[in-house]
């Protein structure tokens, strides 16, 4: 099987069809269509237009590079965060007892609501907008953790005292193993709401990064510019969900699915 | 060499759950010598699965004494081990075969005596060449293979084993009893096990417990009857399952738990 056959197996082509269907029914709309009058529908030719504008401006990777970098500061931290506290609430029962109905109160604040709060308290900072993220990003992963290690069942811990294992040789080599997938959903969640909370705070919080170009485009009427960004950042979520993909499937083996 | 593995003079145990305390061992007497296969049968809910946690150290007793070697039984002791009758929940499924067999033994031994001690534990169990498997790829027969190299590995001195090819089919369950029965010709082991057939307790045993009582109506489970095999080894499927005594053992067996109403 040589390679360009193996690639050619693999491309989506039913998929691509839809795809290069909506570009050609979106430019006929936008030029001789019902949508033809409004400014704010640019057509394709006018959004790749203003792909071009912000390229030539050098204001297209600089923007990315920083939401992207933000982005994955503040997933690491939310992961990091949401792991210890998730795993915690998972092993103890007394500590799920104190804390677990002020952790289910908290979640349930959407992150948007803090933003402005958390702009008086902090200021207009990138620290404000990581710190927005990094708790938007630890609930998924905190959830996910705390279930997944619950749902383990009992034999497996003792299996490890069988062998006389001590606790934390059990949490190491048995607990957390068996929790990985549910750790893996929960990182893949809190990644993906990572650089949604980042788009958002850079509108609110932050005036930088792509989330700020997107709301510049926008009040400058640029249309063709801000379709443009609307495009980068599907792009840029779709990069995110494959790069941690391809990251889960490295960390989860074969066997366990 | 005369001194018992096993000592149980009127063991009780006790357990709770959130309708209360129950009584579902008493009385239980039995003595285990080193190098015994002892077979423990007895109708569902009788207490079995709770005797062998207890062997293992798994569950604390209430009342009496168990000892081991003369040694009071705390909690999971040195050098016994216990195959659990649920291999899916007992092995690790994002490990190998290899690395689940060498669960016990990492960071107790050298690496090379670990990968020697690995490999020999699963040609006793007949998986060579399935050492790179995961657990996924392989039938419920072969995972339970699995667990039993993963205790053999140890070379322990007790070998517990609750219903441990309680989920085979007649075919495979043959064929693990005798290569069940080689590895104990071959590793001095004492081998406890739990099962509700009949004739694959006479058929590995030396000696069997028979195990009664109706924890739910309450009576607690306690032994109503020793019956000593004495087959010749090594056994066979055929010939052995064909002789007078091992029909007349079963018949007292199926008996003494009330197979057959009268
Ligand atoms: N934690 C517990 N609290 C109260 N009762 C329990 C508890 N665990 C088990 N039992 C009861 O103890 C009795 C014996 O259980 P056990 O699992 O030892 O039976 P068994 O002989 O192994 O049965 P089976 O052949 O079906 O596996 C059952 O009636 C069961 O409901
Ligand atoms: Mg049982």
């Amino acid at each position: 099987m040589s390679a360009l056959a193996s690639v050619g197996r693999r491309v989506n082509w039913p998929g691509i069809a839809v795809i290069a269907a909506v570009i050609v029914i979106w430019q006929i709309g936008a030029t001789v269509g019902p949508l033809a009058d409004m400014s704010s529908v640019p057509s394709v030719t006018e959004t790749v237009k203003g792909f071009g504008d912000l390229w030539a401006a050098n204001e297209l990777i600089p923007p990315v590079l920083y939401t992207l970098g933000v982005a994955l500061l503040s997933a690491a931290i939310g992961i990091v965060a949401g792991g210890l506290i998730g795993t915690l609430l998972g092993l103890f029962a007394p500590f799920r007892l104190f804390t677990q109905s002020s952790f289910d109160v908290l979640r349930t604040i959407p992150i948007t609501a803090i933003m402005p709060v958390l702009l008086l308290l902090l200021g207009a900072e990138a620290r404000t907008e990581i710190i927005a993220a990094s708790v938007a990003s630890t609930w998924p992963m905190l959830v996910n953790t705390a279930d997944g290690i619950r749902s383990i069942h009992p034999r497996l811990d003792e299996v490890g005292r069988m062998f006389g294992f001590s606790r934390l040789k059990r949490v190491f080599k048995l607990t957390i193993p068996a929790a990985m997938p549910s750790l893996l959903v929960g990182g893949r969640l809190a990644a993906v709401t990572s650089l949604i909370a980042v788009i958002i705070a850079e509108m609110i919080i932050a005036p930088e990064g792509i989330g700020w170009a997107l709301l510049t485009a926008q009040q400058a009427l640029q249309s063709g510019q801000m379709w443009a960004l609307v495009v980068v950042c599907g792009w840029l979520g779709w990069l995110f969900s494959l790069g941690l993909t391809a990251l889960v499937n490295r960390l989860q083996p074969g066997g366990v699915k | 060499m005369n001194q018992p593995m096993y000592e149980l003079k009127n063991v009780a145990v006790d357990l709770s759950n959130a309708a209360g305390t129950r009584r579902i061992l008493e009385d239980v007497s039995m003595t285990v010598m080193p190098n015994e296969v002892v077979g423990i049968v007895g109708r569902s809910g009788t207490g079995k699965t709770t005797l062998m946690r207890a062997l293992g150290g798994l569950t604390p007793i209430t009342e009496g004494s168990l000892t081991l070697q003369g040694k009071a039984v705390t909690g999971p002791a040195d050098g016994v081990v216990t195959v659990f009758q649920d291999y899916g929940n007992a092995l690790l499924p994002w490990r190998t075969v290899a690395k689940n067999v060498a669960l016990p033994l990492e960071g107790k031994v050298a690496r090379s005596e670990l990968r020697d001690r690995v490999s020999t534990a699963i040609e006793m169990v007949q998986l060579k060449g399935r050492e790179n498997d995961y657990l996924s790829s392989l039938s419920g027969g072969m995972q339970q293979r699995v667990q039993i190299a993963r205790a053999l590995v140890l070379n322990p001195r007790v070998v517990l084993m609750d219903e441990p090819f309680g989920a085979l089919d007649a075919l495979t369950k043959a064929s693990l009893q005798d290569v069940l029965l080689g590895l104990h010709e071959q590793n001095q082991a004492t081998i406890i096990f739990i099962t509700h057939d009949l004739e694959e307790a006479i058929y590995l045993s030396d000696r069997t417990f028979v195990i009664s009582g109706n924890v739910s109506s309450g009576q607690p489970g306690h032994l109503s009857m020793e019956v000593p095999v004495a087959l010749p080894r090594p056994r066979n499927q055929l010939t052995t399952r064909e002789m007078p005594e091992y029909i007349a053992l079963r018949h007292r067996l199926a008996e003494a738990i009330d197979l057959v109403p009268a």
